[in-house]
This record gives C-alpha cells, sequence and structure tokens, in this order.
C-alpha cells in the first residue's frame, strides 16, 4: 500500500516537476520576444496561459515536495534549503 | 535556474558626482577581483565540493555576489 502511495507520489512529482520545466522554458523565451515586441496580443496571450499553468504547478509542488526558489521556503524547526539533491545532480 | 528581481539587495543613494570613486566601484564590479568575477569563482568551485551542504552554500554565496549587481 504505502508502495503505491510512494509510486503516485513520484510519478505526480515527475510530472510537476516536467511541467515546470517546460512552462518555464517557453517563458524564459517569451520574456526575450516580449522585451522588444511588447504589444504582440497572440505573445501576450501565451504568456498569460503559461503563467496560469506554472503557477499552479509550481504551487503544487512547493507545497507538496518543498520549494524550488529560497523565497518559498517554509521553516518548521528546521532549515532544509541546503538539502539536495541538487539540480545539477541530476534531479532536483 | 536563475531569476532576476527589479530591485537593488541593498537600497543606493548616490549624493554626489565622483567619476573617481565610480572608478573604483566598477572594478569593484566588473573588475579582476570584483563581484562578478566572486560569483563565477562560487558557482564553478560548488561542482567540485565534496560537502553537499556545502556546496548547496557555495550556490547561496555565488548567487549573494551576483546579487550585489
Amino acid at each position: 500500500m504505502e508502495g503505491d502511495v510512494n509510486r503516485m507520489d513520484g510519478n505526480n512529482r515527475e510530472k510537476l516537476f516536467a511541467c515546470i520545466e517546460a512552462t518555464s522554458f517557453v517563458m524564459d523565451d517569451l520574456r526575450l520576444f516580449l522585451d522588444t515586441h511588447p504589444m504582440d496580443s497572440g505573445a501576450l496571450e501565451y504568456w498569460d496561459r503559461v503563467q496560469r499553468v506554472r503557477n499552479e504547478a509550481v504551487h503544487e509542488y512547493t507545497k507538496c515536495f518543498g520549494p524550488i526558489e529560497m523565497y518559498h521556503v517554509e521553516v518548521d524547526n528546521k532549515w532544509t534549503w541546503v538539502e539536495g539533491p541538487w539540480p545539477w545532480e541530476g534531479r532536483c | 535556474m536563475w531569476s532576476y528581481e527589479k530591485r537593488l539587495q541593498h537600497p543606493v543613494n548616490i549624493k554626489e558626482c565622483n567619476p573617481r570613486l565610480a572608478q573604483v566601484i566598477m572594478s569593484q564590479f566588473g573588475g579582476p577581483d570584483g563581484e562578478l568575477a566572486a560569483s563565477m569563482r562560487y558557482l564553478s568551485q560548488r561542482y567540485t565540493m565534496p560537502n553537499r551542504k556545502v556546496a548547496g552554500l557555495l550556490t547561496d554565496i555565488g548567487t549573494e555576489e551576483l546579487a550585489h549587481t
């Protein structure tokens, strides 16, 4: 039973993380385009749509698996920010 | 992944025009022993740091140095 839950958690974690990676990638590039095309309605709509998805994914991931950014760290009698693994080790 | 916040780490209030001081500050920023060089050094040293917590610390110090820009 517990194994099932862990597997489900692991699946969900990977899906959420992949979603954050994909939406962030889109927004990183959209940012560059929008910097020089600030009125492009297609790009603006795209930004809005992807931003919603990313916000939700980050919120859910942070709640379930811990923060990916320092300002979201919640302390509960222990500082957890420097607990690995690190992104350059293959997984966050 | 880094992201930029549109703010300074510490507010700056320049009261007088001082080109000589500005030159020193620019060197402290981008010069051979400046903030930018320090940040890149910390951020590449972390990859060979055997202590994983200190690897995390180096990430945060490198980030901090970048935050001085």
